[in-house]
């Protein structure tokens, strides 16, 4: 199990009812782990539409998780 | 009707010649030659018109004016040669059924007719001095004065980071923002203080009740009324030293490349994707900087998109818009108005950077704004190797329906041979001025290049797909477009 540390942006928060979060999981890359997430708040994008960010940098999902990696889960954005 | 008037203009007569008995108000604008601009004294006046020009750009704002605010008639003379203190320069006169289009009609044509009507007029000051020619549309505050010591931008050019130079860059700069919403009133607001000299303002909408919780420059009294209009009048009260000039279409439109491609930098404050990607593309492919923004709920992002930096383009990071209905705009997923505020803000202070120069940090990179924990995230960007940006697979929503990026569609099909692609049979049901194209069914296509020598080429079929065809099949061959529309849209640009 890896430890991560999550935060939430736009929709995503909305849905998943908070902006950040703290958990343990035993995906192996980001789109697993997005993919469970999905599953547990009702997202309704799926992976191939929202973008993550690791220290600060747009990664690709396929990035490995590693043990205290500081996620952030964006999806597109067009109000104004 | 418009007309030009070479001797003294009589307001009983003029308003005579509107009468009518369908008519409720008549409201009319008298403009006078004063006796100083600034500190000068003057004793009168020149005006000098390009006539001709002058007849058609005055008569088509007349007519304008006229459908616009549904007007029973309008009738406009300016003067044109020598004039005296207190002589009627201009006689605006508007006749509705109502008194409140008459009013803003009147009002409107007289802003428009400053800006737009090719007239110059020279002063003569009563102690001598050399008298010059200005626009006409030029006020006494914007001809006489150097931005760098203009008292309205005093506390901005005493930062280092602006100084004299940096101010005259401003002056010198065109902005384009798109949306007058929740975005583009704030931004606006402050880069017309800011003194950025030319700002455009592209929007098709109306306001709307729902809008004014956020869209700040707008009033009560003003729902129904054009957004880009109303935002320009507001900000021409704001700053007098600067030109605003408001575009009452959706950008989307044909006319977006050539509209990005006359400014410095666009601002994008929509609240659509499929608007977020026309823009972008349009800018990308003009090579114009693009700052855009984005907000949902109590959250928004901003990027400054610039084709000369190496972190890419938009499609880089999201290639395509998600299907329809995913992801909720204001109206769908609701907006705290500060939230575009606070971005729109974000959006002028990037542009004044990209304008008087140096550092901009969200050129690489995505700023992520959380109103709510006051926590800002910058998030780098960079480009993506298989992108449309990097080359390879045309551009999937090319703005001018070009397949080749870098060309206007007016322009290119003002000089262009435009051919026609499609089958015989295609053609029967056709207005004439399609089947007097010039014709090229598929079995013919290895031989077009020699059929038709002249340059440039651009070939048309029903929806697009075999003018890609059959330039891929000549191998791209140079001055050949491929348009990617039905063939009956270009008659828009005919």
């Amino acid at each position: 199990m890896t430890r991560v540390r999550l935060q939430y942006f736009a929709a995503l928060r909305e849905h998943a009812g908070r902006s950040e979060e703290v958990l343990e999981s035993s995906a192996a890359t980001l789109a697993d782990l997005y993919e469970e997430l999905r599953l547990r708040h009702g997202f309704v994008l799926d992976a191939s539409r929202i973008r993550a960010a690791v220290s600060e940098r747009y990664v690709p999902l396929e990035t490995p998780l590693t043990e205290n990696m500081q996620i952030t889960f964006i999806p597109p954005v067009a109000g104004g | 009707m418009f007309r030009l008037a070479a001797t003294p203009l009589d307001p009983s007569r003029l308003s005579h010649e509107l009468k009518n008995p369908r008519a409720g108000a008549l409201a009319t604008f008298e403009g006078w030659v004063r006796n100083h601009d600034d500190a000068r004294a003057v004793d009168g006046l020149e005006y000098e018109a390009f006539e001709s020009m002058a007849e058609s750009v005055g008569q088509d704002l007349v007519g304008q004016a006229i459908e616009r605010f549904s007007l029973i008639d309008a009738l406009v003379v300016h003067r044109i040669g020598r004039t005296e203190v207190g002589d009627l320069a201009i006689w605006v006169g508007a006749t509705a059924e109502h008194r409140q289009e008459a009013f803003l009609a009147c009002r409107w044509i007289m802003d428009r007719i400053k800006e737009d009507l090719p007239i110059w007029k020279r002063e003569s000051y009563t102690k001598g001095g050399e008298a010059t020619w200005v626009h006409a549309g030029a006020s006494s505050l914007s001809h006489s004065e150097d931005p760098a010591t203009n008292p309205y931008y005093a506390r901005q050019v005493t930062l280092d980071w602006i100084g004299p130079a940096g101010q005259r860059k401003l002056a010198q700069s065109r902005v384009l923002v798109i949306g007058a919403g929740g975005l583009g009133c704030p931004a606006l607001q402050y880069l017309a203080a800011a003194g950025v000299g030319t700002l455009r303002i592209c929007d098709g909408d109306r306001i709307d009740e729902t809008n004014l919780h956020r869209q700040i420059l707008f009033s009560a009294h003003e729902i129904g009324q054009n957004k880009a209009e109303v935002a320009a009048e507001r900000i021409r009260a704001l700053n007098p030293h600067i030109a605003v000039s408001a575009i009452a279409d959706a950008a989307t439109g044909a006319r977006l490349p050539e509209l990005v491609t006359e400014v410095d930098v666009v601002l994008d404050c929509t609240d659509s994707f499929e608007a977020k990607y026309m823009i972008h593309d349009a800018c990308w492919q003009a090579g114009t900087v693009l700052v855009q923004a984005a907000v949902y709920q109590l959250e928004g992002q901003i990027q400054v998109i610039d084709p000369r930096a190496e972190a890419g383009c938009f499609r880089c990071l999201w290639p395509e818009a998600p299907p329809s209905g995913c992801v909720g705009n204001c109206a769908e997923a609701g907006v705290l108005g500060v939230t575009p505020g606070l971005l729109g803000l974000y959006q002028a202070i990037e542009t004044l950077k990209l304008l008087v120069g140096g550092e901009n940090s969200l050129r690489d990179a995505t700023l992520l704004v959380d109103v709510l924990s006051g926590r800002t995230q910058r998030i780098l960007r960079s480009a993506r190797e298989d992108c449309v940006c990097r080359g390879g697979t045309p551009w999937p929503n090319t703005p001018d329906h070009l397949l080749f990026p870098g060309r206007g569609a007016q322009e290119l099909l003002a000089n262009a041979t435009v051919i026609d692609l499609r089958e015989d049979h295609e053609r029967l049901q056709d207005p004439e001025w399609i089947r007097a194209l010039p014709h090229l069914p598929r079995a013919m296509w290895p031989a077009l290049l020699r059929e038709f020598p002249e340059r440039p080429l651009v070939l048309c079929c029903a929806a697009g797909l075999r003018s890609r065809e059959c330039v891929d099949l000549l191998e791209h061959p140079p001055e050949v477009y491929a348009w990617t529309r039905p063939i009956a849209e270009i008659a828009r640009y005919r």
